[in-house]
């Protein structure tokens, strides 16, 4: 063994004799690769939470849409927590002063449908102050004055009715921007 | 800059690398540059437009009116009648009627209560396939306004007659289930 090493090592100091092994290195430079790939991971990591605006609801799929770009107004979903929750749920989001993204769950839609009780100025009171605060901290001048409505694809039109007729009643809303899937050919 | 200290040419270059900055720069800016717009994809939804609006604004003619059942959809075309058609063939019904308008181009759409939202989106977008003939790009999708009709708040319980010439009853869907009786629904 010990013989061994010491040829190796004695074949090891021979190499520096032959500058042309010195110049060239046999050996792929991992660094800018580990550097790259760390960033992107960095990257996406960041991006990944951030992309998801408001509560992820199933949405109905669509062909001739338009492509908006996000100016990052405040996201009303309406859907269930999972599939078997009975309930439907509505939920709202929207960016912070920091930019960070805030998610409430408001409560569940059927407090909307009875117009005039406590219930439904309660949740009425809590969604347009909550509505009116995203816009007026939203650093993007687009974001004012706009919603986007994300409705999961099975919910029936009687429980989205009711909102669209707060949002037009309080909040003097007369276009609302309603979230769709592309569809896939 | 100045610090090149002359060294034996080949033995320590004094240069800074600067090829492992680039690679991390431009990947950075392909990132950025593919996910910064975001794209949304909605379609837009007028709510509610009364039809005294409507009227208002176009000339004498009458407001086409879609009324989403749960298997069926109740068409009239501006005429003022009603009728029941399959949902396939609303693109063909609606084309020439919209062809012919000038101006505005509103399609009112109202929906039974039960109807899933996917069918609400689909004749959304149905109503919206028929701008693409339109040559401007602006208008396309954005062409042909849809736009919800209102209810009337005493219309909720149903006046329950579905051949009503009453503009708030033009749809016949206030009343649940009497619109469609072929259909029954189950309760989920």
């Amino acid at each position: 063994m010990a013989g061994r090493s010491g040829h190796g090592r004695g074949r090891l100091r021979a190499l520096p004799k032959k500058p042309s092994v010195d110049a060239v290195r046999n050996e792929i430079n991992v660094t800018p690769l580990v550097d790259v790939c760390l960033v992107l991971l960095i990257i996406f990591m960041v991006i990944t939470p951030m992309l998801a605006r408001g509560k992820e609801v199933p949405l109905p799929e669509t062909a001739f849409h338009a492509d908006k770009t996000d100016h990052l107004q405040p996201v009303i979903s309406i859907g269930r927590k999972s599939s078997q929750d009975p309930e439907i749920k509505l939920w709202l989001a929207g960016n912070s002063s920091e930019g960070k993204q805030e998610l409430f769950e408001i409560g569940p839609v059927y407090m909307l449908e009875k117009e005039g009780t406590a219930e439904y100025k309660k949740m009425a009171d809590q969604l347009r102050t909550e509505i009116k605060r995203f816009w007026e901290i939203a650093e993007n001048v687009d974001a004012k004055g706009k919603l986007f409505v994300k409705v999961d694809h099975e919910v029936a039109y009687k429980h989205v009715y009711p909102l669209l007729m707060m949002l037009n009643a309080d909040l003097s809303m007369s276009l609302i921007e309603l979230g769709t899937a592309e569809r896939k050919q | 800059m100045g610090m090149s200290t002359g060294g034996k040419p080949g033995s320590v270059k004094n240069d800074i690398n600067v090829t492992p900055l680039v690679d991390v720069v431009l990947v950075l800016l392909i990132i950025f540059l593919v996910t910064m717009p975001t794209v949304m994809r909605t379609v837009t939804l007028e709510v509610p437009r009364k039809l005294e609006d409507f009227e208002e604004v176009a000339t004498q003619t009458k407001p086409i009116l879609i009324c989403r059942l749960p298997s069926s959809i109740r068409f009239d075309a501006g005429t003022g009648d009603s009728r029941q058609i399959d949902a396939t063939e609303l693109p063909t019904l609606l084309e020439p009627v919209l062809k012919q308008r000038v101006g505005d181009k509103t399609v009112f759409i109202d929906f039974h209560p039960e109807v899933p939202w996917s069918a609400v989106i689909h004749t959304i977008d149905l109503v919206r396939s028929l701008a693409e003939w339109s040559k401007d790009p602006k208008l396309k999708y954005e062409g042909i306004k849809v736009a919800l009709k209102r209810r009337d708040v005493n219309d909720d319980r149903g006046s329950g007659q579905p051949n009503g010439r009453d503009d708030a009853d033009a749809c016949g869907c206030r009343d649940d289930l009497k619109c469609d009786p072929e259909i029954a629904i189950e309760e989920p």
